[in-house]
Formats: C-alpha cells, sequence, structure tokens
C-alpha cells in the first residue's frame, strides 16, 4: 500500500469516533435506499404475482340479475377472455349475547373459478355441504375463527349455521374494506364469506342467475375500452357499478401505499446522503485547510494537484464507501422486514424476497456520487494552495472592532466574554458553519414531529371538526326516510341527520375517480365545511362541494362543471357545477345537498344512514334492528384509524429515529471539527495562563449563543421543509396539510439542545486531552 | 495510481521536449537578477530586489542572511516552488521561471530535494514510508534501505515522527530529500530547531551526501558559523547578495562553533 494510503487509513483512525459519525449518517441514507426500495419491490412483486397466479379480475361487474346462460353475451365482447358471474351480498352475522353489529359479505364461488382464485392457508378446499363455508384471513384474525366453528348469519329473515372449513386469501382483498365510503378496516366488524353457489342461489333466492360478475380480458385490450362495451351489454340486465381493475379499493389501496413507499424511498435516502455529504465536504474543507503545511511539502516532493486532490478526497471516498458496504448489508437484511411489515397489513402471499442488483449498484453509485462530490469540493482547495505560500505561515487576520466595542455594555462584561464576541463577529464563516449544523439538526428532528403531530390532527380534522357526529349508523342498503324514525324511536339522542352516501364514478375531462358522494341537508348541524384559505362554506340549496384531493386530482376548480357516472338501473348520467371545495384531509368525496342527490342520482327519499349525537347506549338498542349493517361510534373510527395509519406510523417513527442519528452526527462533527482547528488558538491561551475550564467555558459560551442562531434559522427551514414533505407522505387516500405545531418546535430545540450538550461532553473530553505544547509545535500532519 | 502513473508520463514528456534534456555544464544554478514581491496580508513583501550569483555542479553553497533577508524565498524560486517577479533562475542552463505548472511539478518531483526547518515528516507515517512517499513518485530513486542506513537510521525505520527526537526527525527528512536522487539538495535552516550537537551531526550528514552522492547542497542559514563548511557562501541581506565568498578551504562540521 502506497504511504499516501497509509496515512488516510491512520489519519481516519485517528479520527474515528467523527468519521464514524458521518459514515452512520451515511450507511443511514443507503440503508433507506436499500431496504425501503428493496422491500417495496418484494412487496410490489408479490402483489403482482398474486394478482396474476390467482387472476384478479380485470373488470367487476355488478347487476341487478343476470341470468347464467347471458354470461355467453358478456364472453362475446371483443376483448373478453373469460367470464364467471358469483352472487354476492352483504349479511350481518349474529352474533349471541352481544350486541355487535357485524357485517359479513357473501361471495358465491363456481366449481372451478378461475377469476378471482382464492388462496387456500389452512383447512379443505372443497365445499363437502352446502353449509360449508371458506372465511377470509383478516376476518379469521380479526374474530379469532377456528376451522369447524360455526357462523351463523341472517339471510332475508333466516338464520343459517354454518360451518367454517377453510381459511383462505383473495387477491380481491388484500387490503380488507368494507367499501370505499368505510374509509378505513376493520377486520372484527367486516369480512368476508366464501360460499357455494348452490348455498347463495337458494338462500337469496336468485335462481339461475347472478348480480355480480368477474371478468378477464384478453392480452394487449384496453381495460377502459372493454369496460365501455361491458356496460353497455349490462345495461338491459340493470348494471349498476362497472370498475376496471385500478379503481378495485383493495388493488388500489395497494399500489397507492406501493406509490406513497416509492416516494418516500427516493426522497429520504436523499436527506441523508446530502448532509452526510454536506458535513464530509466541510470536514475535507477543513482538513486541507489544517494540512496546508502537509500540502506544501507534497507539493515540494514533485506531487502534482491532482495527486493531492485525490489524496484528500480519499478520506470522503473511503467513508461513503464504508457507509454504503454497512448500509447495503443492513438494507438487505432490513428489506425482508420491512416486506414482512407490508404483509402484515396487506395479505399477500406468493412473498419473494429479492435482492435487486439493480438497487446494489445505485446504492454504491449514489455514495460514491456523494462522498466523490464531497471529496472534491472539499479538497479543491488544496489545489489554490502555492508550494511556497503553503510554507510560510497564514498572515494574521487583521483584528477590527467589533459591534459593541467600546459601548458602557462592553465595558462592564469579563474578559472571556469579550474574547467570545471578538472571536463570533470575526469567525463568521465559522459561526454560520456551526449555526447552520444546528439549524439542521432543528429540521431532521421537527420533521418527523410535525408528521406525528398531524396524524392525530387529520382524524380530529375530519371527525370532530369537519364532521361532527358521535355515531355514524348504516343501513344494510338505501332505505326510505322512515327508517330515521324507527332509530328515534329507539334511543333518545340530542342530535340526529339523514345521509345519503353512495359510489359514483366521477369524471373531469379524460380524469376519472370512483367515489363516494355523501348526500346530507342543506342545513346540516353535523358537517361544518371549511375552505382551503380555512373560511366557513355555508351550503346552500343544490350545493355541490368536493374535496382539496379530488379537486387536485381531477385538476377543477370552483366553478367547473364534472359528470358524476350513474350506475343505477334506470337512473342517468348528471353533470353538475362545483361550488366549493372542501379542505379534507382524509378520503375523497363529493358533498351535495341530499334533496338533490336524491331527485337526481339515487330515489328520491332514499338515505343510506344517519349521523347521531347521543348519550344513550346506542350500539345496544339498536341491536335488533333488522336493517342496520354498522353502528360506529367515534372511538371505533379512531382505533381502525390508528390501525390504518400504522404503516405510516412506523415510517415516521423511523424517521424520527435516523432523525437523531443525524442530529447528534450534525452536531458531534461540528464541535470537532470546531475543536480541531482551533487547538492552536487554545494552545496559546493555556501558555498564557487560562484554566482548561475556563476555554471550555468559553466554548460553552460561544456555542450558546451560536446555537441560538441556528435555531432563529432552523425554524423557518424546518416549518418549510415540513411542509414540503407533505407530498412525499401523502397519498390518494390521505393527505398532510398542516403547519408545524409551536409543541413540534419546542420539543425539537430541547432534542437539538440534547445533541449540542453531547458533543459539547465529546469536546470537553478532547480539550481535557490535548497536549497543548505538542499542538503549538506541530508542523505536519 | 494507474491515473497519477500515465498523467505522471504524460508531465515528463512535456517536461523533456521544454528542457531539451540537461546539458553538462559546470553551472548547475544561475541565479539572473531575481526579483520577488508578494502580498503578505495588507503588507506587500519585496523578499527579492534583484540577486544574481552562480553554483557550481557539486558545490556546497551557504546562504546566509538574517530574519528576512529573502533566504527560504531564493530557496523556493530555486526549487521550483515559486515564480519570481523578474529575472530567471536556470538550472543546467534550462530556465526554470519559464516553466509551465507541469514542469516544474516534474522538476521538483526529479531534480530537487528538500530539507526543512521543522522537518515537515508525515505524523501518521513511519521514518521509512516517509522516505518512500518522496521515492514512490520519482523516476530514478536510490535505495531506500541504503540511504536509511547512511543516515544511521536503519534500526528507526518502523517508528513514527513522534517517536523520534528532532535529530533524527531531521535524518529522515534528509533521507527523504536523498532518496529521490535529486541532483540538488535545497535545505531551509536544517538545524535552526535543532541544538548544537545535533545540528553538527546533521551538517556533517549533508557534507557526507554532497561528497557521496555527489549531490550540488544549498544550505540557507541564519548562523554565520556554517559558512565556514561551504564551498562558496553567499551573504544576503533586505533581499540582495551582499557578498560572495569562494572558500578554498571548506572545514569539518566537527570544528565548527557556535
Amino acid at each position: 500500500m502506497s504511504p499516501l494510503n497509509k496515512r488516510v487509513i491512520r489519519n481516519l483512525k485517528k479520527s474515528k469516533l467523527q468519521y464514524f459519525a458521518i459514515m452512520t449518517v451515511m450507511m443511514v441514507g443507503i440503508l433507506i435506499y436499500i431496504a425501503m426500495n428493496m422491500g417495496i419491490g418484494n412487496f410490489e412483486n408479490s402483489a403482482n404475482t398474486y394478482y396474476e397466479k390467482n387472476n384478479l379480475a380485470d373488470i367487476t361487474a355488478e347487476v341487478v340479475k343476470i341470468p347464467i346462460n347471458s354470461l355467453d353475451i358478456v364472453k362475446h365482447i371483443e376483448g373478453v377472455k373469460n367470464v364467471e358471474g358469483r352472487i354476492k351480498r352483504d349479511v350481518p352475522l349474529i352474533i349471541d349475547g352481544t350486541n355487535e353489529k357485524v357485517t359479513v359479505r357473501i361471495i358465491s364461488v363456481p366449481d372451478n373459478i378461475e377469476i378471482n382464485k382464492l388462496y387456500e392457508i389452512n383447512g379443505k378446499s372443497k365445499f363437502n355441504s352446502i353449509y360449508d363455508v371458506f372465511v377470509i384471513e383478516q376476518f379469521v384474525q380479526g374474530r379469532d375463527i377456528k376451522l369447524d366453528d360455526i357462523l351463523t348469519l341472517q339471510i332475508n329473515g333466516k338464520r343459517y349455521d354454518l360451518n367454517v372449513v377453510s381459511e383462505v386469501g383473495s387477491p380481491e382483498f388484500v387490503y380488507l374494506m368494507k367499501d370505499s365510503q368505510a374509509l378505513l378496516p376493520d377486520f372484527k366488524k367486516f369480512g368476508v364469506i366464501y360460499v357455494s353457489e348452490k348455498f347463495a342461489k337458494d338462500a337469496f333466492g336468485m335462481g339461475n342467475s347472478y348480480n355480480e360478475l368477474t371478468i378477464d380480458i384478453k392480452d394487449g385490450y384496453n381495460p377502459e375500452k372493454v369496460k365501455d362495451e361491458v356496460e353497455k351489454v349490462l345495461d338491459k340486465y340493470g348494471a349498476k357499478r362497472v370498475i376496471t381493475r385500478k379503481d378495485q379499493l383493495s388493488y388500489m389501496i395497494v399500489k397507492e401505499e406501493i406509490k406513497g413507499g416509492k416516494k418516500s424511498s427516493s426522497v429520504l435516502p436523499l436527506v441523508f446522503l446530502i448532509v452526510a455529504g454536506a458535513i464530509l465536504t466541510v470536514m475535507i474543507n477543513r482538513l486541507v485547510k489544517n494540512d496546508r503545511m502537509t500540502i506544501g511539502v507534497l507539493k515540494s516532493m514533485g506531487y502534482t494537484n491532482l495527486e493531492v486532490l485525490i489524496h484528500y478526497s480519499k478520506f470522503a471516498v473511503f467513508i461513503g464507501l464504508a457507509g454504503s458496504f454497512a448500509g447495503i448489508v443492513i438494507g438487505v437484511l432490513l428489506s425482508k422486514s420491512f416486506t414482512k411489515m407490508y404483509t402484515m397489513y396487506y395479505k399477500v402471499h406468493y412473498i419473494t424476497v429479492e435482492y435487486y442488483p439493480s438497487y446494489l449498484i445505485g446504492a454504491v453509485f449514489l455514495s460514491l456520487l456523494f462522498s466523490v462530490g464531497a471529496g472534491v469540493l472539499g479538497a479543491k482547495n488544496s489545489l489554490k494552495i502555492a508550494p511556497a505560500e503553503s510554507m510560510r505561515k497564514e498572515p494574521p487576520k487583521r483584528g477590527k472592532r467589533v459591534l459593541f466595542e467600546g459601548t458602557k455594555f462592553w465595558n462592564k462584561i469579563k474578559f472571556t466574554d469579550k474574547m467570545v464576541w471578538r472571536n463570533l463577529m470575526r469567525k463568521k464563516t465559522r459561526v454560520v458553519f456551526i449555526a447552520m449544523g444546528v439549524a439542521v439538526t432543528l429540521l431532521v428532528v421537527v420533521v418527523p414531529l410535525f408528521f406525528f403531530g398531524e396524524m392525530p390532527k387529520m382524524f380530529t380534522e375530519q371527525y370532530g371538526k369537519t364532521l361532527t357526529m358521535e355515531y355514524d349508523i348504516n343501513f344494510v342498503a338505501p332505505t326510505g326516510m322512515e327508517s330515521i324514525d324507527v332509530i328515534k324511536d329507539n334511543i333518545s339522542y340530542s342530535k340526529i341527520e339523514p345521509k345519503l352516501d353512495y359510489p359514483f364514478e366521477i369524471e373531469s375531462k379524460w380524469r376519472s375517480k370512483i367515489v363516494s358522494v355523501v348526500g346530507m341537508k342543506e342545513d346540516t348541524i353535523m358537517y361544518h365545511f371549511k375552505d382551503m384559505e380555512g373560511n366557513i362554506l355555508i351550503p346552500k340549496k343544490d350545493f355541490v362541494y368536493i374535496t382539496s384531493g379530488l379537486a387536485k386530482l381531477l385538476e377543477v376548480e370552483v366553478g367547473d362543471d364534472i359528470n358524476i357516472n350513474n350506475y343505477i338501473p334506470g337512473k342517468n348520467d348528471i353533470v353538475v357545477k362545483i361550488n366549493g371545495i372542501v379542505k379534507q384531509n382524509l378520503g375523497s368525496n363529493i358533498y351535495m345537498d341530499i334533496d338533490f342527490m336524491q331527485r337526481k342520482l339515487v330515489d328520491r327519499d332514499a338515505i343510506s344512514g344517519v349521523y347521531i349525537n347521543s348519550d344513550d347506549d346506542v350500539k345496544k338498542k339498536l341491536e335488533n334492528v333488522y336493517n342496520i349493517s354498522s353502528v360506529s361510534s367515534l372511538s371505533d373510527i379512531s382505533s381502525s384509524f390508528k390501525e390504518f395509519m400504522k404503516i405510516t406510523s412506523a415510517s415516521i417513527s423511523a424517521m424520527l429515529f435516523f432523525g437523531f442519528i443525524l442530529g447528534f452526527a450534525i452536531m458531534y462533527n461540528t464541535t470537532i471539527m470546531t475543536i480541531n482547528s482551533r487547538t492552536m488558538e487554545f494552545s496559546s491561551l493555556r501558555i498564557l495562563g487560562m484554566s482548561k475550564n475556563e476555554i471550555i467555558g468559553m466554548i460553552i459560551e460561544e456555542n450558546f449563543i451560536i446555537s441560538i442562531l441556528g435555531i432563529i434559522i432552523g425554524i423557518p427551514l424546518a416549518k418549510f421543509s415540513s411542509e414540503n414533505m407533505m407530498n412525499a407522505f401523502s397519498t390518494d387516500i390521505y393527505s398532510f396539510s398542516g403547519t408545524v405545531e409551536p409543541k413540534s418546535y419546542v420539543i425539537g430545540i430541547l432534542i437539538t439542545l440534547g445533541f449540542i450538550f453531547l458533543a459539547e461532553l465529546a469536546a470537553y473530553g478532547k480539550i481535557k486531552n490535548l497536549n497543548f505544547l505538542d499542538a503549538l509545535k506541530e508542523r505536519a500532519s | 495510481m494507474l491515473f497519477s502513473a500515465v498523467q505522471t508520463e504524460k508531465i515528463k514528456e512535456e517536461y523533456k521536449v521544454n528542457s531539451n534534456e540537461y546539458e553538462k555544464n559546470d553551472v548547475a544554478i544561475e541565479i539572473i537578477n531575481l526579483k520577488k514581491h508578494y502580498q503578505m496580508g495588507e503588507i506587500k513583501v519585496k523578499a527579492l530586489r534583484g540577486s544574481s550569483f552562480e553554483v557550481m555542479d557539486g558545490e556546497f553553497v551557504v546562504v546566509l542572511g538574517p530574519s528576512g533577508s529573502g533566504k527560504s524565498t531564493l530557496l523556493n524560486m530555486i526549487g521550483g516552488m515559486d515564480n519570481p517577479t523578474e529575472g530567471s533562475v536556470k538550472f543546467y542552463n534550462a530556465d526554470v521561471t519559464k516553466y509551465s505548472e507541469k514542469q516544474l511539478t516534474q522538476y521538483r518531483r526529479d531534480e530537487v530535494g528538500f530539507v526543512f526547518q521543522f522537518y515537515n515528516l508525515m505524523a501518521s507515517l513511519t521514518a521509512k514510508e516517509n522516505v518512500e512517499l518522496a521515492t514512490e513518485i520519482c523516476s530514478n530513486p536510490l535505495d531506500i534501505d541504503m540511504i536509511m542506513n547512511d543516515v544511521g537510521l536503519s534500526e528507526r525505520a518502523g517508528h513514527f515522527p513522534s517517536q523520534m527526537s528532532g535529530g533524527e526527525q531531521q535524518r529522515v527528512a534528509i533521507a527523504r530529500a536523498v532518496a529521490k536522487n535529486p541532483k540538488i539538495l535545497l535545505c531551509d535552516e536544517p538545524t535552526g530547531a535543532l541544538d548544537y550537537t545535533t545540528g553538527k551531526k546533521i551538517l556533517q550528514l549533508l557534507v557526507d551526501v554532497n561528497k557521496k552522492y555527489k549531490k550540488t547542497v544549498i544550505v540557507i542559514t541564519h548562523n554565520a558559523a556554517i559558512g565556514d563548511i561551504a564551498d562558496k557562501v553567499i551573504k544576503m541581506r533586505s533581499g540582495e547578495v551582499e557578498e560572495i565568498i569562494e572558500n578554498k578551504n571548506p572545514i569539518s562540521p566537527e570544528r565548527v562553533e557556535w
């Protein structure tokens, strides 16, 4: 090994803690890059494999009724490869002795199922009796259902005892939610049960008909175009809702999660790599400055500028590669856990864990890019050092009178305080460098704190301020206004309001999305809408509001027209004008006057549920009301929300943890670098008779003042970064849009000060052990 | 490493073309009306105000003068470390002051060995590695072990500078300069940081190098007594050559007293 390379390694060893701190930041950046990308990549691949192997339907069509022999008509549509019919209906599960409202979706399974094939987890693969059922895995886990358990269902007023013979997964319900209106999953309250066709036909009285078709299309055909044809053909069978795979609820949520994960996996590593690169640049820069004489000696020996530049860049490259290697190893190990974390919430099978060479190459490339960049940027000053000049001592800078000098305040303060202020005023670059370190530390701590604060806020904004109900009651199917009276008769309440909640396809130009359209009274007492500026929106007759996220997606504004595509038999598509954009972070909706919605879209008088505020035992008292499918209290929704946000929450926790590492690394390095570059100054002070404690006191005082400056810079920086990172964490289902709370700043400042304190401790040790005489004698390093 | 080797070859080619190789001449260094002005902070320093002299091949020359007389600046000019404001430095008839940056690098690499007052060793390299640092990049280095032996440091080759005395460190610095096999050795106050006895030993070593390896040696010092060991003494004051003394009978460093 060449002597210069030996020097690199020995000098790295000498300042191992400092380099280790930067290496850790680099490592974390690469670790996140590898773990997240591979984790998400594996999850995406597994999901795609699952969809492919179990043949997730390309198109799903809900109809009122279609005879078995009419399936051929659909099969003959150009582009259709295969069609299967099934009977699907939501029914209540009877749980004796409790007041729980549990809904199960019954889906019939043909003998030779080809589309939406089930994944056998546990139990039998065939029905031996018409009362045998397969149960979806989430529901099995949610309700702790065992094989051979009996589930009692109420179908058309009749009780059926069904025998659980198998636990299954379905590509259709990777993420199990009742419907898009549900917004949040609840595996205890909603499940899917697969039954034999015979049982479904008998129990629902469907004869030789189905009410839903699953369609597989041929390769190379545009699903949207085939869907349009299917709609036309099914019109006479009472087509209710025809959707392609991209609008299928579970599929859409999985894709959104992958999209969000990919966004985060591209932003987060960059934050760490940029910080590591910045610290490395400054560190190499300082090293070059301190090594002025050494560089002169090297040049006097005939080393070229490029050789000197490469020598100093090697410090950065070594750190980069070491960090990259450690990051790759830990990242690869963690990627498996990352995929597992996803599969805890998204029930994907055929999990494939691969180690993608492209990400490994990407990691090495990224670390080289940032470390070589940092090395060259930091060491480029070595090119400027003329050999002869470097052999001369740097001329002392001319001391100027500082701002307060000569004032009464100045004359009153201690000598050491004067030194502190003179240092601060004269070494502006150093002050800015440390202040920026404090500011970035504050930023990396405040950003995750902001997101932590935003999550519950997102919920309380939606279910505390916008919608002020205590119970959300949903009927099995849309019913007449008289259903309210049934509820009124059963419970005492302070407020009650009907709602009509139904999914429609909303279209604007070529953009469309299926969302829940919610109808409410013009003088609603439960909803309190605000626009993007926070102004209260007062609904007027026939009002139509759109939520902010949906407006952005469809690129529409107030005054624009949107199409509402209606699949309810006998009802037409309508065009409506948007009267207001509602600020909403949870879910995408259209809100409109219930009267208008009933007239134009559903049925006069139709309601799908009610909102209630009541101190009564609502759940218990409504348990015997037959047409109620669910009664959710605010706390039920809150716990579902927490469950739903678990992955995001875990990501933010990891971000906070890594933020701590980053913060400490920044503060430790900035402090140590400053101490290292001032050994000569401190040695001179010692020779002049100052004690170690007096010097440390001065450093603490200096750093305290700089920290205040750093915090002042850091607050707007943290605010700006938080608000700009919201996009990375937002999906179609939820979005962040708040501002950083003062509490987050206070906690962030306290944590930053804690890091500064720890760094000061390290600096204390360094100064205590500093050999002042040696430092004064030192001529090369 | 491959890159720097390629680059070195390129520099050498260019260097050869421009210097036409050295012509055999008795004059090793020719200084012609050399002036150097530079800015130090807010002060303009006139370090050299027009000096001229010659150094013959194989000569042991002492440049004598008080602090601030321009000795170090002169040495830097001869060593290709700095460019003059005016005048020229000729090295075996080739005008070093007309060299490009690359040629100067090659010149320092192959032709010049520097010895500094404060040794300027790399603290994190052993004595031998410090010498290797120099030999690694030059085209015709001497055997390192032989040099280490000649400077009396065979036993200390694996020691770090912090484990050595000042005299030993200066020996390493001399070994580092000699091992490159340069034509000329430039020593900037080589005894300035050493005690009397050690200083004399270092001077003896330089004389030995001059004799054994036939190197032209230029020592700059403020210590007038050292002049007695030189073939030629160039006295400087305020950036000008005050006097040039040819010494027909230089004495052994052992006999020098100060």
